[in-house]
């Protein structure tokens, strides 16, 4: 059997000793300890693929990106500096996995225009008609581009704090913000269109 | 009295407020705000349900004990994420081959050297592999070993004080409530042999 563990589809960031914890095992895995690597594995490979599958929404690509991402865990383990929790650190690789996928196989860009982000904040759309239900946020969320769902995913499903974020992506928090206030919008719009039509 | 700069600046962090992250000083700001600015209460009420339906979709699709076989056979047989002393050795030796001294021989004395140092270093124990069972469960989700006999396994569940909350046939994910099965039986379903995957909420 070889995840019997409780926790294999647990968050990878509730509550502080899951990081200890995971610490020590990328600590042992570096060392070449696969029994390590692998309860690592059994702990945050669910978060990985549930993220890679925010991402590229197809269930076996999510699975490579997945696979790919644990086997640049367990070779680069040596190379973790423990600056940032090993959950983001993981969610790092999964994202430029992940990206580097997209842009070769679908030629995808972020089209967001920073320039037009600003707006948001004078977007005052009355919310009251906004319809806010799984199936529409879900919906409005598959429309975004890669990058901006991604930020939105490690918001409000991983409870990723700006910082977090920001290490992920490797973009300032100036950036992560605008590009959250741009994925509000577009949802916002295609929420707003949805309850119109 | 709040200023175009500071809703703008409180819109922006109106997600990370939300989920909880911002730290005491901003949380209060967008609080004080919020109390003057429709605007911005309406969005963090808007956010708070996009945030809940977002952390609640069940995206999970449990397929890890299967892509582990994948993932194992990447890894390569036993080597280490890092170049150890047996593989310094061994290089130190490959640098010989084919020059001084038999191939056989130098692979052979390698292997010993390998095996010695093995040895000495042991095996590794790490506590935190220890498992940590304190918490109580109420919801358990799981998924049961490809080809095992599906009917059965429910009979076992509901016998040992499990509720069947959801199922959909051989190879699908159970829900399970706990509620009224004892710690016992759920450390016996962890260790069932027919459990290819579990987990759930601990209270």
């Amino acid at each position: 059997m070889l995840m019997t563990d409780e926790e294999s589809f647990a968050l990878p960031v509730a509550g502080g000793g899951e990081d200890e914890r995971h610490r020590a095992l990328l600590s042992a895995t570096a060392a070449g300890d696969k029994r390590a690597f692998q309860r690592l594995y059994t702990l945050t490979y669910p978060a990985v693929l549930g993220f890679a599958l925010r991402l590229l929404s197809r269930h076996d690509r999510a699975e490579e990106i997945a696979n790919d991402t644990m086997v640049a865990v367990w070779r680069s383990a040596h190379r973790f500096e423990g600056r940032s929790k090993v959950s983001t650190w993981m969610f790092g690789i999964a994202y430029r996995t992940a990206m580097r996928t997209l842009r070769r196989e679908r030629g995808e860009r972020l089209h967001v225009d920073l320039d037009a982000a600003g707006d948001v904040r004078d977007d005052t759309a009355p919310t009251a008609t906004t319809l806010i239900d799984s199936e529409t946020v879900n919906a409005a969320l598959a429309t975004l581009p890669s990058e901006l769902r991604a930020i939105m995913v490690m918001t409000y499903q991983y409870g990723f704090s700006i910082t977090e974020i920001s290490n992920v992506t490797d973009c300032p928090t100036g950036t992560i913000k605008t590009r959250m206030a741009a994925a509000r919008r577009r949802m916002r719009e295609y929420m707003t269109k949805g309850t119109d039509s | 009295m709040t200023t175009n700069r500071q809703h703008e600046s409180v819109w922006d962090d109106i997600p990370w407020y939300v989920n909880g992250t911002l730290d005491e000083a901003a949380a209060s700001t967008v609080e004080a705000h919020a109390r003057v600015c429709p605007i911005c209460a309406s969005e963090i009420a808007t956010q708070r349900r996009i945030a809940g339906v977002i952390e609640g979709s069940d995206v999970l699709a449990a397929s890890g004990p299967a892509q582990w076989v994948d993932v194992e056979a990447r890894l390569g047989p036993g080597r280490p994420a890092v170049v150890g002393i047996a593989d310094r050795i061994g290089g130190w030796f490959s640098a010989l081959r084919g020059g001084l001294a038999p191939t056989g021989a130098i692979a052979a004395l390698s292997l010993a050297l390998v095996v010695v140092v093995a040895t000495l270093q042991g095996p590794t124990v790490y506590r935190t592999l220890t498992t940590e069972d304190t918490a109580t469960t109420t919801e358990l989700r799981l998924r049961a070993v490809p080809g095992s006999d599906h009917e059965a396994l429910l009979d076992d569940l509901r016998a040992a004080g499990f509720v069947i909350v959801a199922e959909d046939g051989p190879d699908s994910l159970i829900r399970l409530s706990a509620s009224n099965a004892t710690r016992e039986a759920v450390e016996a379903l962890r260790a069932d042999p027919r459990v290819a995957l579990i987990a759930g909420d601990a209270e």
